[in-house]
């Protein structure tokens, strides 16, 4: 158990499956009733990658782009068409108690708290399943009660809490046995702002607290700013990018945002030089300029025009992952 | 040692919670419960026709006594999961229990158990009223009958629960394997005695229904509360229902470990 | 239900085109949802067939102590009776109960309005919406085992039996129809319905013999109360060339007048409906 194990090992991943389809309407119903047709999908096709124990990754990418897949063969519902999965030293898809009794998958909008009955009544059913002594039992759950203020909520019915109130009674239900490895699907989906707040805040707290691997897919950005300083970009079953969040920027889109006021209206003709306009109104205009020549030329234009106000970004991290996805012929 | 402990906890908290469940869906359990109509049909033509004669070995109150059994029992070692279970797996919805450190079938064993009380209460009284006001009703109620009935009984559930699994099971491999969860419904209604008394089938057919499986999910218990089984074929009868639990028990557990190999965890 | 068809079209030639035109539009949508599965589809036929043998085996059972069933029912007349209840099965599968539980639950969810503004009759548009095909199967394999009676008892009926039977069905129909729209209308003030309709609904387990075979307690009920043996045995016997007027003619008037009571009942629980909601 040496401290360079990893936590989470995946060596050439695939997963593929066959999926049939047909053409819409009455005459497709009933051609495909007498012969079937059925196209492969690559869920995922061929990524490797590394996990420590402790650290907090990102998967990022388009819908079906195989991160749910990934995580589902990582927590052991699915077997790899082939390639190696290792999770705390243990072969995820044998599925033995000891490795069920450290990990937890939580996917966002699924249930697993029994509708009709308290959310007590579920804590304790897990309280036996996962085998959690008594005394372990309380403690955890006062500190899950810290965490996410949920003692109020254990007596009421699961089907009369808030979706966010759910939501949270669904996180202490998945973490009662203290899983070293969390696997976290959409998990602020469908809530409202300010629910996601806290949700983001509760994983970053139980991080800290003890130290557990997470592993996090979400549609919103904000979760991953929020919450990963790694992320992986999978797209089309395949691993783009597997890095640090801060350098995604640097690395994917070779451009930096210089956002221009002006005291008067400049005409766009003189702007472009500068880099490529992307919004022009008059006094104001936002350009796209190669990273490597931003100071240059943002010099240059303070020089050149009556500036007001100047501001230089890095491109909104959704532009990156957008540009990443759709010239999608240019990258493999 | 340890596993056994945490493994009874496991069923033990399981059957609470399903408990609790039940209770609060008392109205519609209550309307369920009371479904008994195909064998009060099938009786009230048997006493038509045994008006004149006794049927067979059967008089009317023998009729009666059967299908009274028959209307509480059935109800007790009976599961209907199989269903449930081929339509789970084809729709990829067994991952919430497979993340679990707990068997998913045992859920599927024991989500029936805690509604089988209620038909306890619903039907004892009333068996108990007409057993005590009709001359002819008579069952075995020496204490040893009651013992060989809960075996029996335990046999019944357990094949029942394990016939049905190894179908439903098939559908890790087979779209429709519920068509088959349903023929077997249909031969277990037949040959279980649950329509029609298994010694009234013609002689022919009767010696080989005393081996099926069938006889053991049923017949065999109302056989014992009746009486029509001998004391001295108990324990050969049952030797022979164990047997088969034994058989489908592995079947079982071999097309669960095959199958969940291509379970495709669809359902995201 | 054919009945109603027949009516509107008498009272307004144009639209009569339309509901048949409607009508084709949703035995299309139906299909088409059917065929999506298609190896249910062919199972479910499998099904059929294996529901009619465990049920004739189970009538059949009756024959192997006694000749007759009820004193003048033989193995083949008796499947008749069965035959028509496997197919009046199959159709209240069919066509009946998917409306139902469609109304039930647009009563449930208060969308009843739906139907209620589209510009075509409320009870047709209920009543008729949806078909389930899956069960056709049932209905066939019902007609199958008349026909195979027929020839076991190497009987023909005559004209008058061959015209005389879908009358008699189709009066057994109407009245499985009216009761269930009675069932279903009571959802307008009792909503969680479902089960108890199950339950009701179990009295019909009855009509798989022919009424005869029954003590006579039982013989009364069904005939005068819950007129099960209207829908199995009556039609059965005229088949087999053994009805008599009167029989006939209380058949026929039943199935009237269960047909208008249900229908206004369900017209008044409309109005009451209308008048309740916004």
């Amino acid at each position: 158990m040496a401290d360079t194990e990893a936590a989470i090992r995946v060596e050439h991943l695939k997963r593929y499956y066959r999926v049939h389809h047909r053409r819409p309407g009455l005459w497709g119903a009933l051609a495909s009733f007498v012969r079937r047709e059925y196209t492969e999908v690559r869920a995922v096709d061929d990524i490797s990658f590394q996990v420590q124990e402790g650290e907090i990754v990102g998967f990022l990418g388009p819908n079906g782009a195989g991160k749910t897949t990934t995580l589902k063969v990582l927590s052991g519902l699915l077997y790899p068409t082939s390639g190696r999965v290792s999770v705390l030293g243990f072969t995820p898809y044998r599925r033995e108690k000891a490795f069920l009794k450290q990990i937890t998958l939580i996917m966002g909008q699924k249930n697993q708290l029994i509708w009709d009955l308290p959310a007590g009544d579920t804590f304790l059913l897990n309280k036996e399943i996962y085998e959690i002594p008594d005394r372990e039992y309380e403690r955890t759950l006062a500190e899950l009660d810290e965490l996410l203020d949920i003692a109020p909520l254990m007596t009421k019915q699961v089907r009369k809490l808030s979706l966010g109130e759910r939501m949270k009674c669904e996180l202490a239900a998945a973490l009662l046995h203290r899983p070293r490895v969390l696997f976290l699907d959409e998990p602020t989906i469908g809530l409202d702002v300010t629910m996601q707040a806290k949700i983001r805040e509760f994983i970053a707290a139980y991080n800290q607290r003890y130290g557990a691997t997470i592993l996090l897919t979400s549609h919103y950005m904000a979760d991953v700013t929020a919450l990963c300083e790694r992320v992986i970009i999978i797209h089309r079953g395949k691993l783009l990018y597997d890095g640090p969040l801060s350098d995604l920027a640097e690395r994917m889109a070779p451009y930096k945002v210089l956002t221009v006021t002006f005291r008067h209206p400049v005409p766009v003709e003189n702007l472009i030089p500068f880099g490529e306009v992307v919004t022009y109104e008059g006094v104001r205009a936002v350009l796209h300029v190669p990273r490597e020549e931003t100071a240059q030329r943002a010099a240059h234009l303070l020089t050149q025009a009556d500036v007001e106000d100047v501001t230089i970004e890095d491109p909104p991290i959704e532009r990156v992952i957008a540009t990443i996805f759709s010239p999608e012929a240019s990258r493999s | 040692m340890r596993g056994t402990y945490w493994l009874l906890r496991k069923i033990r908290a399981t059957l609470i919670v399903y408990w609790a469940r039940a209770l609060e869906y008392r109205i519609v359990l209550l309307i369920w419960i009371l479904a008994m109509s195909v064998p009060l049909v099938m009786m009230a033509v048997w006493l038509q026709m045994a008006e004149k004669g006794d049927v067979g070995s059967f008089s009317r109150g023998d009729f009666i006594a059967y299908y009274m059994a028959n209307l509480l029992i059935v109800h007790l070692v009976s599961t209907w999961h199989g269903l449930e279970l081929s339509h789970n797996i084809r729709r990829g919805e067994l991952n919430a229990l497979l993340l679990k450190p707990f068997h998913p079938l045992w859920i599927y064993a024991l989500r029936p158990l805690p509604t089988k009380p209620l038909r306890i209460v619903l039907f004892l009284p009333p068996m108990i009223l007409i057993t005590y006001l009709l001359p002819d009703v008579h069952f075995d109620l020496h204490p040893l009958t009651w013992v060989a009935l809960l075996a029996s009984m335990i046999l019944a559930y357990a094949l029942m629960f394990l016939i049905q699994t190894s179908l439903a099971l098939l559908s890790f491999w087979m779209v429709q394997a519920e068509p088959l969860v349903m023929i077997f419904f249909h031969l277990h209604m037949l040959f279980s005695g649950y329509l029609v008394p298994l010694a009234l089938f013609p002689p022919s057919w009767v010696r080989t229904l005393m081996w099926l499986p069938f006889r053991f999910t049923l017949s065999v218990s109302l056989e014992i509360v009746t009486g029509a089984l001998p004391r001295s074929e108990w324990i050969p009868t049952l030797g022979t229902g164990l047997g088969w639990v034994v058989l489908f028990y592995l079947i079982t557990a071999f097309l669960w470990r095959r199958g969940i190999r291509v379970y495709t965890a669809v359902g995201a | 239900m054919f009945e109603r068809l027949v009516h509107v079209l008498q009272q307004k030639p144009g639209s009569g085109w339309k509901y048949l035109r409607l009508w084709y539009r949703f035995l299309q949508n139906s299909l088409a949802v059917e065929l999506e599965y298609r190896a249910a589809f062919i199972s479910e036929l499998v099904l059929a067939v294996s529901r009619l043998a465990w049920q004739l085996a189970g009538i059949w059972v009756f024959f192997v102590h006694r000749p007759y069933l009820g004193g003048r029912w033989t193995l083949w007349e008796a499947a008749i009776v069965l035959g028509l209840f496997i197919f009046f099965d199959g159709f209240i599968e069919t066509f009946l109960r998917p409306n139902m539980e469609a109304i039930i639950e647009h009563i449930r969810l208060g969308t009843l309005d739906f139907i209620l503004l589209k510009p075509v009759d409320a009870q047709f548009m209920a009543s008729v919406r949806w078909v389930r095909f899956r069960h056709v199967g049932d209905m066939v394999a019902g007609l199958g085992l008349m026909g195979l009676a027929l020839f076991r008892l190497h009987y023909m009926p005559g004209i008058v039996g061959f015209l005389l039977l879908p009358l008699m069905m189709a009066a057994g129909a109407i009245i499985l129809y009216s009761i269930l729209l009675v069932l279903v209308t009571l959802a307008f003030w009792f909503i969680d319905l479902t089960n108890i309709v199950e339950l009701i609904w179990s009295v019909y387990e009855a009509g798989r013999v022919p009424v005869d075979a029954f003590p006579r307690v039982v013989r009364v009920v069904l005939t005068f109360v819950v007129p099960i043996a209207f829908i199995t045995t009556v039609p059965a016997e005229t088949l087999l060339g053994r009805i008599s007027l009167p029989a006939l003619l209380y058949a026929i008037g039943a199935a009237a007048l269960s047909l208008g009571l249900s229908s206004l009942f369900w017209r008044y629980a409309l109005r009451h409906y209308t008048s309740a909601s916004s």
